[in-house]
């Protein structure tokens, strides 16, 4: 086959000019900016600590990759690092609630054995 | 042969994981994002509040289907004498019971006052609806988590509690629809065994996979867009 016969328009006849595609990227940004190392924890690879930090960052790992965020364009003076000032908290509301929910137990005065079993109709006790 | 530090045992699996997986890289990611400053106000911890309550809801529950029985056959019911077991006669048994009740009323305040700050700082707007309206799903779950629970101890108060409400609910227009809603949720022509039974696989099963799943979704949003910008 000619190369004339190739380059003539129609089905099957050529084949398309090759384009340069131009990739553009959704929400495309260079890495994320991470705080710099003295906001850090001063705990590594090597630290007897962080197989406990894996264990914490394991959860924000299994949510998926982290977008462009809005404190990866601000000032350094203007962000804090999500551990520990985002977690401590957390384990500090857990024990508050834990005694509050047993102070709440306390002020119950009506216990439910004081209360008969559903369905009344078939009832034969008579606590109420 | 010198044994081996442990530390140096641990850089080794640490370098062993970097070879196959960004391992060291996923964790500074993890933990050491940044966060706006602004974010660091106590109105930001309801959410992780409300997280912290869910967690205790299914420890607890687990613990509690150790002993709960949902059988509500005969007088009394092995679920009614259940209930007494978990809270005279189990170890800590009056607590978990405890932590459980409080934790759910705790829940659907925390929820409430979440979605107050999630409207007050703005944070509905866009690119955030749809995590929103993920967020109002988990709400309607939760309110049915503490519907469908309100039965299990099956004494005369939960059982008039529900009684009422499967009538509100066989009220919805039209009729057929609602008696139809009536009967799915009674399993029969009044409140009984297969009431409970329905609202027990509900309450254990479907509505906390249900919950899990929107979390996991909630979380992966909230990852993706980060914090809010403020108004």
């Amino acid at each position: 086959m000619s190369d004339k016969k190739i380059e003539n328009d129609g089905p099957g006849a050529a084949v398309a000019a090759p384009k340069e595609v131009q990739i553009v990227e959704l929400d495309g940004h260079g890495g994320h900016t991470l705080e710099p190392e003295w906001k850090r924890l001063p705990i590594g690879p090597d630290h007897i600590l962080y197989p406990v930090l894996v264990g914490l960052a394991l959860f924000p790992i299994l949510m998926g990759d982290a977008g462009h965020h809005l404190a990866d364009d601000m000032p350094d003076e203007d962000t804090h690092p999500f551990f520990p000032d985002h977690f401590w908290p957390y384990p500090i509301i857990a024990v508050v609630m834990l005694i509050r929910c047993r102070s709440a137990l306390g002020l119950r005065t009506e216990k439910p054995s004081a209360r008969a079993s559903g369905r009344p109709s078939r009832r034969h006790d008579s606590a109420t | 042969m010198a044994i081996p530090h442990p530390r140096e045992i641990q850089v080794a699996v640490v370098d062993w994981l970097d070879e196959r997986y960004p391992f060291t890289k996923a964790v500074d990611e993890a933990l050491y994002q940044r966060v706006p400053n602004f974010a660091n106000a106590f109105y930001y911890c309801f959410g992780g509040m409300v997280f912290i309550l869910i967690v205790f809801q299914l420890l607890t529950g687990v613990l509690l289907a150790l002993y709960y029985v949902p059988d509500a056959t005969g007088n009394p019911a092995p679920a009614y004498t259940s209930v007494q077991f978990i809270q005279n006669t189990v170890y800590l048994g009056w607590l978990i019971r405890g932590v459980h009740f409080w934790s759910a009323n705790l829940l659907i305040i925390m929820v409430l006052v979440h979605m107050a700050r999630v409207y007050w700082t703005g944070s509905y707007r866009a690119p955030r609806e749809l995590n929103w309206m993920v967020g109002v799903l988990m709400l309607l779950i939760i309110l049915a988590l503490s519907l469908t629970g309100y039965l299990l101890p099956w004494d005369t108060k939960a059982y008039f509690a529900t009684e009422v409400t499967i009538k509100i609910a066989g009220l919805t227009p039209p009729q057929q629809l609602g008696m139809f809603i009536k009967e799915l949720l009674q399993g029969g022509p009044v409140v009984g065994p297969p009431t409970l039974q329905r609202f027990f696989t509900l309450h254990v099963f479907v509505l906390p996979a249900l919950i899990v799943l929107l979390m996991y979704v909630h979380f992966r949003f909230i990852r993706a867009h980060g914090i809010s910008e403020p108004l």
